[in-house]
């Protein structure tokens, strides 16, 4: 294994507690999302010569995060084909906000209705609007094209506000 | 500009990552129609929510483990060794074999049962997310028993505050669909990690369908959320258990649970 320069670990370090947080939602047990992180830091120091620099790091280290996940939890294989068949049949009938996000939220019912969501769609909206990162950085994360991101940006906003008003109706 | 031009843009208007002189007519589309108006408030709504869930940071001792990543270590096939995995992946097998098993007939919403369950698998997920920062032992269960009861009304059994397999992490009382219930958290030695909620159920029905022989005793079980969910009465109390456990050892840790309450 080549030695990476101390300098890009120490860059590579700033970004531990954000991919720590993802990890944990990802996985769910804090024991999978530290190996989880240790492998992403393995994998990313190994293959530090392929980071070209000037580009995201932040990306670039969920991106090897998300792909380590996907290797180790691929259970989610079916579903994905159906959704991404889903998206490319056309986005139009989603546009209407025909659910409204209820007045009250808590935060359990938050994370209960980002748990139900398919893999694709909780990673999308938790580096969308928990990490913030831009679209295009979501779309070299999840190597797919950024109107993918933002069809699955709606789709999942829509299935969260679904899912939150059921809970208070139910 | 018309409402399928703006939504086509509306994401990267409202995250800032449009040019100026992009983004104007966006804005001039948006002062005018309400339906694209509300679209957007929606998102930013949500977005907003999500922005506030808990982020919880990397433990020191993974800062530490991370720092230390020169030295030849395990790849990932130790990684895969692990117990966990294996067990995971064994799980994914069984559910998949189970499948058809698993399907519960008439789940409804309403049911009251079914809200607890659901309500028991969120409690159960949340408290997963926060036991990294409050993974502390409970090291006086007599009183933090003690404490649940004084809050709750709801007799948690001393009895069963975990054994020579089991650690135990946390009582405390919370609310499980709008019910009052003790919270009593366990682990195993490799971390998997069970809370079972105790509340008064008098009220409550047994479901006719769904139940599994266990020893000698018939409880409702299931699968949810990647959870087994065992829930069962018990004298004036119904208990709701939810594990990370596999289902051999959901069912052992029923049994043993079961018997010792």
């Amino acid at each position: 294994m080549p030695q990476p320069d101390p300098d890009f670990r120490e860059q590579t370090l700033a970004h531990l507690d954000a991919l720590y947080s993802f990890a944990l939602y990802l996985t769910r047990r804090p024991p999978d999302a530290e190996d989880l992180v240790q492998e992403t830091y393995l994998r990313a120091l190994r293959f530090a010569h392929r980071f070209e620099p000037g580009t995201h790091l932040r990306a670039w280290l969920f991106q090897i995060l998300r792909n380590t996940f996907l290797t180790f939890y691929r259970r989610e294989v079916r579903e994905l084909a159906v959704l991404d068949k889903d998206v490319a049949g056309g986005l139009e009938e989603s546009w209407d906000v025909e659910v409204p996000v209820p007045s009250m939220v808590t935060t359990v019912d938050l994370e209960r209705a980002l748990a139900d969501l398919p893999e694709e769609f909780r990673s999308v909206l938790l580096l969308a609007d928990l990490e913030g990162l831009t679209l295009v950085d979501i779309a070299q994360i999840m190597d797919t094209p950024v109107g993918t991101v933002k069809s699955r940006l709606f789709r999942a906003r829509r299935l969260m506000r679904r899912r939150l008003s059921d809970y208070r109706a139910g | 500009m018309d409402c399928r031009e703006t939504r086509e843009v509306l994401e990267e208007y409202r995250r800032g990552e449009l040019a100026a002189e992009a983004a104007a007519p966006v804005e001039a589309h948006l002062a005018r129609c309400a339906s694209c108006r509300r679209l957007r408030e929606e998102t930013d709504r949500l977005a907003g929510l999500i922005r506030t869930l808990p982020r919880t940071p990397a433990p020191p001792a993974l800062a530490h483990a991370v720092r230390g990543l020169d030295r030849p270590r395990r790849g990932v096939t130790g990684w895969l060794a692990r117990p966990w995995v294996a067990a995971a992946v064994a799980a994914v097998l069984v559910a998949a074999v189970l499948a058809p098993w698993v399907q519960f007939r008439g789940r409804r919403a309403d049911d009251p049962v079914e809200r607890l369950l659901q309500g028991g698998v969120a409690e159960h997920t949340r408290i997963l997310l926060q036991l990294q920062a409050l993974a502390a032992e409970v090291s006086d269960p007599e009183s933090a028993f003690a404490r649940v009861r004084s809050l709750t009304d709801v007799e948690v059994p001393p009895a069963f505050a975990g054994d020579a397999d089991l650690t135990l992490l946390q009582a405390r009382p919370t609310v499980i669909a709008n019910r009052k219930a003790a919270a009593v958290v366990l682990r195993d030695p490799a971390w998997f990690v069970t809370t079972y909620f105790a509340l008064p159920g008098q009220d409550l029905p047994m479901p006719s369908e769904g139940r599994v022989q266990i020893g000698s005793y018939k409880p409702y079980m299931r699968r949810l959320n990647g959870f087994h969910v065992i829930y069962w009465k018990q004298g004036e109390y119904a208990y709701v258990m939810v594990s990370d456990l596999d289902e051999p050892g959901t069912r052992q840790l029923f049994l043993k649970m079961r018997k010792a309450l």
